[in-house]
């Protein structure tokens, strides 16, 4: 038998199934990532009516047999549809990129709160209006740190000592964290990354929320933040997030 | 074991491949053919052939045709300085049923998306610009639909079409004829009061 579930989600993805379906994933607060299907979705004029476009936040009643992969979604109620985002590419590309991200990030049911306030507090300040670029690596520094995948950047990961102001330092993604100059190998894919970069972003990582709304990179150090974590999620994940390619396309062709 | 004999339950097969049809459906179309005259068979079996041997697609505006151009962008009385963008031909085939749109359209066969990684490159926008580069046209209509994707590909369309001295709209988006405002979703009500016309 079937249980009925009422919670909050943001929608991460939705495609079309069929005539008039549609096949939603949902990042709940109370069930983590779950995927649904909506039936007669493209159709309905009233149930679903633009509740199931990517990162909306929606009120979301679903309905779930024991073991079943697909649970069946009764009703989505729009809470905030982020519609100012949906007026710049640049802020849909990278609104699409944090849920990507965090879609590929988490397994399906690991239910994570924090998680949750935090894709839905970076969505609003997109929505607001704040610069996509910065945004974009505090969401994946955070994000990264709250689901235990936070990179050493305060200490060398071979010697385990402070990086000496003077030397150069570099950051290897198969070690997980910055390496210092005598540590590294020749051989070793690495970026290089400066000691103020990896200061920031490490704080950045662990500041309050408040805090970080004061945080400001400096140009230098969201060039080379964007590749670090761009370096490093790509190792994580094994794979390119569709939504960064897409990101890049859009920037060198503008 | 088949209960039917070769050929019959070739086609039910074939007939099962179809989007929407279970075997139960295909074997009752099997069997409508089956009991159908033979001109019936034959022009079906043409038809199936035709569709796929001459639609092409037409050279000016990407719409399928069964000419090097189709017959709307050969149409004389129609405008060539308004074009209309539109995702695919069933969006062609809704706005020529309303009878109101008497310009060229430009079928981009597909809308970008970040979430399914479809760039620019992917559907016909360059096709789009290099139309306008000739300097012919004087408003681009963008038609595609008012979600995500939709948005990106009229926001893309835009700013590629900026450095030309021309005009370019996007089709309202709003509250169907009809119908009673109290009953409307907050996201097209605010939408539709945004983009509100002087009377």
């Amino acid at each position: 038998m079937s249980m009925f579930y009422n919670t909050y989600a943001i929608v991460l993805d939705s495609i079309d199934y069929g005539e008039s379906d549609r096949i939603v994933k949902f990042y709940t607060i109370d069930y983590g990532k779950i995927s649904g299907i909506a039936k007669g979705a493209k159709r309905s004029k009233k149930r679903f009516v633009n509740s199931l476009e990517p990162f909306s936040h929606v009120k979301l009643i679903f309905a779930q047999k024991p073991n079943a992969g697909l649970a069946r979604v009764d009703q989505c109620e729009l809470i905030n549809g982020f519609h100012s985002i949906k007026k710049n590419i640049e802020i849909i590309a990278a609104a699409s990129y944090f849920v990507e991200l965090l879609s590929e990030m988490v397994r399906e049911g690991q239910k994570n709160q924090k998680v949750f306030d935090l894709v839905l507090k970076f969505l609003k300040h997109l929505n607001d209006g704040k610069e996509p670029d910065t945004l974009t690596r505090f969401f994946e520094i955070r994000l990264l740190s709250m689901l235990g995948y936070l990179p050493h950047l305060d200490k060398c990961v071979v010697c385990k000592k402070l990086p000496d102001e003077d030397l150069k330092i570099y950051f290897s993604s198969a070690k997980g964290g910055v390496v210092c100059q005598s540590c590294i190998t020749s051989a070793e894919p690495r970026v290089s990354i400066s000691l103020g970069t990896a200061k920031s972003l490490s704080l950045a990582a662990n500041a309050s929320m408040e805090g970080l709304n004061r945080l400001i990179l400096s140009s230098h150090a969201k060039k080379e933040g964007a590749l670090v974590l761009e370096d490093f999620i790509k190792y994580q994940l094994g794979k390119e997030l569709k939504s960064k390619k897409f990101m890049e396309k859009i920037k060198c062709e503008m | 074991m088949s209960y039917y004999a070769e050929p019959i339950m070739r086609l039910i097969q074939e007939f099962s491949k179809l989007p929407g049809i279970g075997e139960k459906t295909a074997t009752r179309l099997a069997v409508h053919i089956l009991n159908s005259s033979n001109g019936y068979a034959a022009a079906l079996a043409k038809s199936l052939i035709d569709v796929k041997e001459k639609i092409k697609v037409c050279r000016e505006c990407f719409n399928l045709s069964d000419k090097e151009i189709c017959s709307i962008c050969s149409d004389l009385d129609r405008r060539d300085d308004v074009v209309c963008v539109i995702e695919g031909i069933n969006d062609l085939a809704a706005i020529e049923k309303t009878g109101g749109f008497k310009g060229k359209y430009h079928v981009l066969h597909g809308v970008l998306s970040p979430l399914k990684g479809i760039g620019p490159d992917d559907v016909k926008i360059m096709e789009l610009v290099k139309k306008v580069e000739k300097g012919d046209i004087k408003e681009v209509i963008i038609a595609t639909n008012p979600n995500v994707d939709g948005e990106a590909t009229a926001l893309y369309i835009t700013k590629v079409l900026k450095s030309f001295n021309i005009k370019v709209t996007r089709i309202a988006t709003g509250i169907p004829m009809g119908s009673d405002l109290e009953y409307i979703d907050a996201a097209t009500l605010g939408m539709a009061i945004e983009g509100r016309r002087e009377m």
